[in-house]
């Protein structure tokens, strides 16, 4: 897989995962493994940069929950702005696919 | 774990204490979900998991440059947006007192108290109340608009008019309001209960009935007013997301 590709749609990835609800950063790690069969590994060096752009950006909040064991994770979700941003972006995704699918899909 | 860390941490210099002790906390954090998550007790396991990872001086490095290029940004796209209500605002009083002969240090003062200090400062701080419920975001953005628009009061001379403080009020219900769309009966709305709200405000500070219903001109002067504040409101959050979009999706690694 083309992993500039991959990079660039980093973003959008983490959140449509947020839109599903809130999640903290090793939840988002290994999400993404499983669905994408462990052929892309988000490491932590492009997540969390990326969370904290979301963040910057409004898109995304965080907050600090504590767990029943007393330990702490930081959980990442969505916002409105985020939301629209994503809805605004799938359509254009869909407008992509479709255009492409014109010219390398099987012809009917 | 506590020297990758502090490996970490180091790279880590470059920010405030409180960012830093917050980024390090989060990566803490993720590193020990994963040795849960894979069973690993010991810290020689523990390290091999470590030495397999991105070199720590790296994740630093990425760190660093993303809080700066955020900075950066939440400053340019703050003072755009509220530059676009200021630049509403300002203008529209710019050709109305030149049709009105006013002085256009009015016009100009206003637009920047409005777009500068109400604008800027609303969209600077809301941030900090993201996770609040609907409700009381928009009651902290009217609040913090109203006390933000103070300079206002005093720009007609040495009398303060507080009915200048709606127009921060009304500034901030906006910036809350328009977050999720607004529908234009929903414009239409808000407009006439701002309008409304004035020139109640004005009655009680003139102590007396202050609008002639018969004078439609003041009247649709101020619902004219208050359009262009929504409008440049809804123009400043467009903007603000159109220039976060561009910025998110430039790739962050070289």
């Amino acid at each position: 897989m083309d992993r500039e590709l991959l990079k660039g749609s980093t973003p959008l990835l983490l959140l449509s995962l947020l839109s599903e609800g809130p999640m903290y950063g090793y939840q988002i790690i290994e999400t993404v493994r499983t669905r994408t069969e462990g052929s892309y590994t988000l490491k932590e060096g492009a997540l969390y940069p990326a969370l904290h752009k979301l963040e910057a950006a409004e898109f995304i909040s965080s907050y600090w929950e504590t767990q029943p064991n007393g330990r702490e994770r930081r959980y990442y979700a969505v916002q409105p702005a985020g939301a629209a941003f994503l809805e605004a972006k799938k359509r254009e995704w869909k407008q992509f696919v479709d255009m492409v699918q014109g010219f390398v899909g099987p012809r009917g | 774990m506590a020297a990758y860390l502090g490996e970490v941490e180091l790279g880590l210099s470059p920010l405030p204490r409180r960012r830093r002790k917050e980024l390090i906390r989060e990566l803490e954090a993720n590193l020990i979900d994963e040795a849960e998550s894979l069973g690993l007790a010991s810290e020689a396991a523990i390290g091999a998991v470590l030495d397999a990872k991105e070199a720590p001086s790296d994740i630093a490095r990425e760190l660093v440059a993303t809080e700066t290029d955020s900075s950066r940004h939440r400053r340019r796209t703050k003072l755009l947006a509220g530059g676009a209500v200021g630049l509403a605002t300002g203008g529209y009083l710019l050709i109305l007192g030149l049709v009105l002969n006013r002085p256009w240090r009015l016009s100009m003062s206003i637009g920047l108290a409005l777009g500068l200090a109400v604008g800027v400062g609303i969209f600077w701080v809301r941030s900090h109340w993201q996770r609040m419920n609907p409700a009381a975001r928009v009651l902290l953005a009217m609040a913090l608009g109203t006390l933000l628009a103070t300079p206002m009061g005093f720009i007609m001379g040495k009398t303060f008019l507080w009915t200048w403080l709606s127009y921060g009020t009304f500034a901030g219900y906006l910036v809350e309001r328009f977050q999720s769309g607004r529908k234009p009966v929903g414009w239409i709305m808000d407009n006439l209960a701002f309008t409304a709200l004035l020139f109640s405000l004005a009655t009680v500070q003139q102590k007396h009935w202050f609008l002639e219903w018969s004078d439609w001109q003041l009247v649709l002067r101020s619902m004219l007013f208050n359009f262009v504040l929504q409008v440049g409101v809804w123009g400043g959050l467009h903007l603000h997301r159109l220039l976060d979009g561009h910025w998110l999706l430039k790739p962050n690694r070289a």
